[in-house]
C-alpha cells in the first residue's frame, strides 16, 4: 500500500542530536538571525558525515565528493557572455559540469588545470556596440486608484489581485474572478475556471486595457515519468468582462520566477533545471529549453542560449529562460533568451533587464574564498531582448531592490560571505581522494556602482562586519541599506559621485526593516520586525525615517502591531498598499494566530495611526491564504483571495459592503 | 496545556521536519525551515486553545515559511533531487518517497498531511486556507500522478 510505504519512508526522517541542539540553541538565542547563519557549509558536511560513522562509508564518500564539488565551485576562467554554436556544444558544456562535479579529484590532479584558478571575481569585457534605447518610462494610467506596489515607476509587476479602476481582478484558487466595483457596490461579473492547475500558489496576472495575461507554473510528466516544469502565459480578451476569452496559451520551460510589463510588452523569466537522471545528448528535450512557437513547442536556438564564462560549474545545471510577448498582440513570443545560471533576482526598467545569479564560492586563495554572483544585462527595447554583457560581483543580492539603474549607472548592494577552505583527504576504499572543506568565516556588505558597460567604477565595501543585508532601496542619488545582527543600522550612501560613493550616515535602531519605501520628500518607510538591544522580539513594525541628506537621519515614528508575528509584506512587496500622498499603508498581518488586513494612516503630526482592521469571520484557527488592499476613489477594497472582498470607506475604514466568493 | 517550547519541539520536531522536507524537497532546506518554525513559535508567544490548535499552527507556519523560503532568491538550489533523496532515505526505500517529492509543492503538502499525518481533507483545507473541494481535487490529481509513476500502487 502506498500509505504504508510512504509512512515507512517518513518514519526514517528524524531530528538527530545535532539538529536538536541547533534548533534549541536558536530558540534560546534571542539574537538569532533568520535564514543564513546556519546555512553554513560546515553543518552540511558534518551531517553527511554521520552515515559514515553508521557504516555507510562508501555512500557517504560519494556524497561528500559531490558536495565538496558543489560547494566550492571553481571559476572556470574569467570570461564573457558567450552563446552556443550548436546543441552539441551546449551538451558538452553541461555534461562537463556534471562529470566534474561527480568525479573524485584524485590526488588533487584536477586542481592542476590552469583554468581552475583565477583571481577571485573579476570583471571582464565583451561589449560590442552598446546601443541605449531611446525613450522614457511610460507614465502610469491616470485615474484615482492604486496599482500594485512596484519597484520602478512605469514598469508593472504581476500580482494575484489587480484593478483598472473599474473592475477588480482576483486569482482565487483555481478561478479568475472579475468584480465590478462602483463605490461600495460590488458585483461579481464573471468567474472563469483556469485551464491550468494553480499548483504552486505561483500565479500572477497583468491587466492592460481589454487584455489580461495570467502567468503560472505548470508542468507535465514526460514519457519517462520525469516531471518537466514549464511556465504558462495565457492571454485573455476581456473586452466582455462577463466572458473572458482565452486567445492564446504560451509555454516556456522552467518554473515561473518573475515577470514585468512595460509598454504593453510582457517579460517573463522562468528557471529550468537540468535533471541529471534524465540527460541524453540526442534527446534535446532533456537539456534544451523550449518555448511555444505557433501551435507547437520548439527548442530555443543554440545561439540564443548564453553561458557566462566565469560562472561556477554547479550553476550550469540551470537555465534562466527570458521571453517577451506583446499583451495586445497575437500572442507570439517576440524574443527569447536563456542563460545558464541559478537563482536569479531580476531588475528591470524601461531600457534594461538585469539578472543577478548567485554563483557560489570563488576560487580558493590562501585558504579563503568568497561567494560571488554573475550579473547579466539585456536591453529590452520594444520587446527585443539583446545581450549587453555580464560581470561578476562579489557576494549575493538579496532581491530585486538590491539593484537599481539611475542616470546610466547601475548600483547593486550585496552581502559577501567569506569561507575558509581546507583541503581534506579521504580514503574512498580504493585510493585517497581530496575535497575542499569549507567553513563560514565572516560576513560583510558592499555597494557597487557600474557604468553602462558594466565596469565597476565605484564601490563602498566593508559595511557592517558580521551582519547581512535585510533590505535595500535606492532613491536617486541616495542608497539606503539595512543590515542586521542585533540592532538595525540604516546606512545612507551618497551616490551623487558614482565613482566615489560614500556612507553619509549609519543610524542604529532596534529591530530590523525588511522593506524600505520612499515616502515622499525626506521620508523613508520601513516595514520589518520589532526588536530590542539584544535582538528581535515579536511584532511586525512600521517605522518612518527622516532622511535629510545631512547625515542626521532619525526614526521619527514607529508602530509595533500588537501580538503580531508575521506579514506577507515582510518578504513580498506586492502584498503592501502604500500611498504616499494619502499617507496610507496597508498590509496583511497574522496576529494572535489570526489573519487580518490592517490599514494605517501616517502623518507628520500624529505618526502612524491604525485606521482600521479588516478580517473575515473564520473558524477558530482558519487562516486565509492571501490578502491585498487597493483603493478606487474613496473606497478601499480588501481582497481575501479565497474568501471575498470587503469595501470600506477610505476615510473612516468603516465597512460598507462585503461579497463572498 | 502550557509547557515549554523545548517540550513542544520534542513533541512536534519530527512532525515539522517531515512536512518541511516533503514541502521543500530536500533535507537541508527542511532543517532550516524546522529551525525557523520553532524560532517563530517561541517568538510569537502564541496561546493555544488545544493541542489540535497548536499542531495546526505549527503546520500552517511550516507551509507559510516554506513559501518565503521559496522566494528567497539567492537560496542555494544546487543540491539535486538525487542528492536530497540520498540524503533523506536510502535508495532502495526511496521509490515511493521519490515519487512524492517529484510532485509540485502544493500536491506534496496535501499528500503528506493526508497520508502521513492522517488529517481529513477538511482539516487540511483549514490549515492550508483553501476550500475542502480544492484539497480533494489536489489529492485526486496527486493520486493519478503517483499511480502513473508507481505502477500498480494501491491507494
Amino acid at each position: 500500500m502506498f500509505k504504508d510505504d510512504y509512512k515507512a519512508c517518513n518514519d526514517k526522517i528524524k531530528t538527530d542530536e545535532q539538529l536538536q541542539a541547533r534548533v534549541k540553541a536558536a530558540m534560546g538565542d534571542r539574537s538569532f538571525r533568520l535564514n543564513s547563519q546556519y546555512r553554513g557549509k560546515m553543518f552540511y558536511f558534518t551531517r553527511v558525515g554521520i552515515p559514515t560513522i553508521a557504516g555507510l562509508i562508501v555512500i557517504a564518500l560519494v556524497i561528500n565528493f559531490c558536495s565538496a564539488a558543489l560547494w566550492v565551485s571553481r571559476i572556470v576562467k574569467a570570461g564573457e557572455l558567450k552563446n552556443y554554436g550548436s546543441y552539441t556544444e551546449l551538451y558538452e558544456d553541461v555534461a562537463d559540469s556534471q562529470l566534474v562535479e561527480g568525479r573524485p579529484q584524485f590526488f588533487g590532479s584536477s586542481f592542476g588545470r590552469e583554468e581552475f584558478f583565477v583571481s577571485p571575481p573579476s570583471l571582464y569585457e565583451d561589449f560590442e556596440d552598446i546601443v541605449r534605447p531611446e525613450g522614457s518610462p511610460e507614465t502610469p494610467a491616470s485615474g484615482n486608484y492604486s496599482g500594485t506596489n512596484i519597484q520602478v515607476e512605469g514598469v508593472d509587476e504581476g500580482d494575484i489581485v489587480k484593478t483598472d479602476g473599474r473592475y477588480i481582478y482576483v486569482i482565487s484558487g483555481n478561478s479568475l474572478r472579475i468584480i465590478k466595483a462602483e463605490g461600495a457596490e460590488m458585483t461579481s461579473v464573471s468567474s472563469t475556471p483556469l485551464s491550468f492547475e494553480n499548483q504552486n500558489d505561483n500565479c500572477e496576472m497583468y491587466v492592460s486595457g481589454d487584455r489580461l495575461a495570467l502567468i503560472c507554473s505548470e508542468g507535465e510528466y514526460d514519457e519517462k515519468g520525469v516531471w518537466f516544469p514549464y511556465t504558462v502565459t495565457e492571454l485573455y480578451d476581456i473586452s466582455d468582462r462577463s466572458a473572458p476569452v482565452l486567445l492564446k496559451t504560451l509555454k516556456q520551460s522552467g518554473t515561473y520566477v518573475t515577470s514585468r510589463m512595460n509598454g504593453g510588452i510582457l517579460y517573463t523569466v522562468s528557471e529550468r533545471y537540468i535533471y541529471t537522471s534524465a540527460f541524453e545528448k540526442e534527446d534535446y528535450v532533456t537539456y534544451v529549453p523550449r518555448i511555444t512557437r505557433g501551435d507547437s513547442l520548439e527548442y530555443l536556438p543554440s545561439e540564443d542560449i548564453y553561458s557566462c564564462v566565469g560562472r561556477s560549474f554547479s550553476t550550469q545545471r540551470q537555465y534562466q529562460v527570458i521571453t517577451s510577448c506583446s499583451i495586445a498582440g497575437d500572442g507570439e513570443f517576440l524574443s527569447e533568451k536563456a542563460v545558464l545560471g541559478q537563482s536569479a533576482s531580476v531588475y528591470m526598467n524601461a531600457e534594461n533587464l538585469y539578472l543577478c545569479m548567485y554563483n557560489g564560492l570563488s576560487s580558493e586563495e590562501k585558504g579563503e574564498a568568497t561567494d560571488f554572483s554573475t550579473l547579466v544585462k539585456f536591453s529590452v527595447s520594444d520587446g527585443t531582448l539583446e545581450k549587453q554583457g555580464a560581470v561578476n560581483i562579489p557576494g549575493k543580492a538579496l532581491n530585486q531592490f538590491s539593484m537599481d539603474e539611475y542616470n546610466g549607472y547601475f548600483r547593486i548592494a550585496t552581502t559577501v560571505d567569506r569561507y575558509t577552505v581546507e583541503k581534506q583527504m579521504y580514503w574512498n576504499g580504493v585510493m585517497p581522494c581530496f575535497y575542499d572543506m569549507t567553513a563560514f568565516l565572516s560576513q560583510t556588505n558592499g555597494v557597487y556602482v557600474l557604468d553602462g558597460e558594466l565596469n565597476i567604477i565605484g564601490q563602498v565595501t566593508g559595511l557592517a562586519q558580521g551582519e547581512e543585508i535585510y533590505s535595500v532601496r535606492f532613491q536617486g542619488d541616495r542608497g539606503y541599506v539595512v543590515t542586521f545582527y542585533q540592532t538595525d543600522p540604516l546606512f545612507e550612501i551618497d551616490l551623487s559621485d558614482p565613482e566615489h560613493p560614500k556612507v553619509t550616515d549609519a543610524l542604529k535602531i532596534e529591530g530590523v526593516s525588511d522593506y524600505l519605501h520612499s515616502f515622499g520628500e525626506g521620508l523613508l518607510l520601513g516595514i520589518g520586525r520589532n526588536g530590542n538591544q539584544s535582538g528581535l522580539t515579536a511584532g511586525v513594525k512600521l517605522s518612518m525615517f527622516q532622511v535629510n541628506s545631512q547625515g542626521e537621519n532619525e526614526e521619527i515614528a514607529r508602530y509595533v502591531i500588537p501580538n503580531s508575528n508575521w506579514s506577507e509584506g515582510l518578504y513580498n512587496h506586492k502584498a503592501l498598499l502604500i500611498d504616499t500622498e494619502k499617507g496610507l499603508v496597508g498590509l496583511p498581518v497574522e496576529a494572535n494566530t489570526r489573519f487580518k488586513y490592517m490599514i494605517f494612516q501616517y502623518s507628520e503630526e500624529a505618526g502612524f495611526i491604525r485606521k482600521g482592521t479588516v478580517s473575515f469571520p473564520t473558524d477558530n484557527w482558519d487562516f486565509s491564504e492571501k490578502a491585498r488592499g487597493l483603493y478606487i476613489d474613496d473606497v478601499i477594497y480588501v481582497v481575501f483571495t479565497d474568501v471575498g472582498i470587503k469595501a470600506c470607506d477610505l476615510e473612516t475604514c468603516k465597512e460598507l459592503q462585503a461579497v463572498y466568493f | 496545556m502550557d509547557y515549554s517550547a523545548e517540550d513542544a519541539f520534542e513533541l512536534y520536531g519530527d512532525m515539522v521536519l517531515r512536512l518541511a522536507i516533503a514541502r521543500t524537497g530536500n533535507r537541508q532546506d527542511g532543517e532550516d525551515l524546522l529551525q525557523e518554525v520553532f524560532v517563530r513559535y517561541i517568538r510569537s508567544g502564541a496561546l493555544f486553545d488545544s493541542e489540535e490548535h497548536r499542531k495546526a499552527w505549527l503546520i500552517r507556519t511550516t507551509i507559510n515559511c516554506a513559501k518565503s523560503l521559496a522566494v528567497s532568491a539567492w537560496k542555494n538550489k544546487i543540491v539535486t533531487l538525487e542528492d536530497c533523496i540520498a540524503d533523506t532515505v536510502s535508495p532502495e526505500q526511496g521509490e515511493v518517497y521519490y515519487a512524492v517529492l517529484s510532485l509540485p509543492p502544493k500536491y506534496r503538502t496535501v499528500v503528506h498531511l493526508f497520508y502521513y499525518e492522517e488529517m481529513s481533507t477538511k482539516e487540511i483545507a483549514s490549515v492550508m486556507g483553501c476550500a475542502d473541494a480544492t484539497v480533494r481535487s489536489l489529492l485526486t490529481r496527486s493520486r493519478k500522478k503517483l499511480e502513473k509513476m508507481l505502477k500498480g500502487a494501491e491507494f
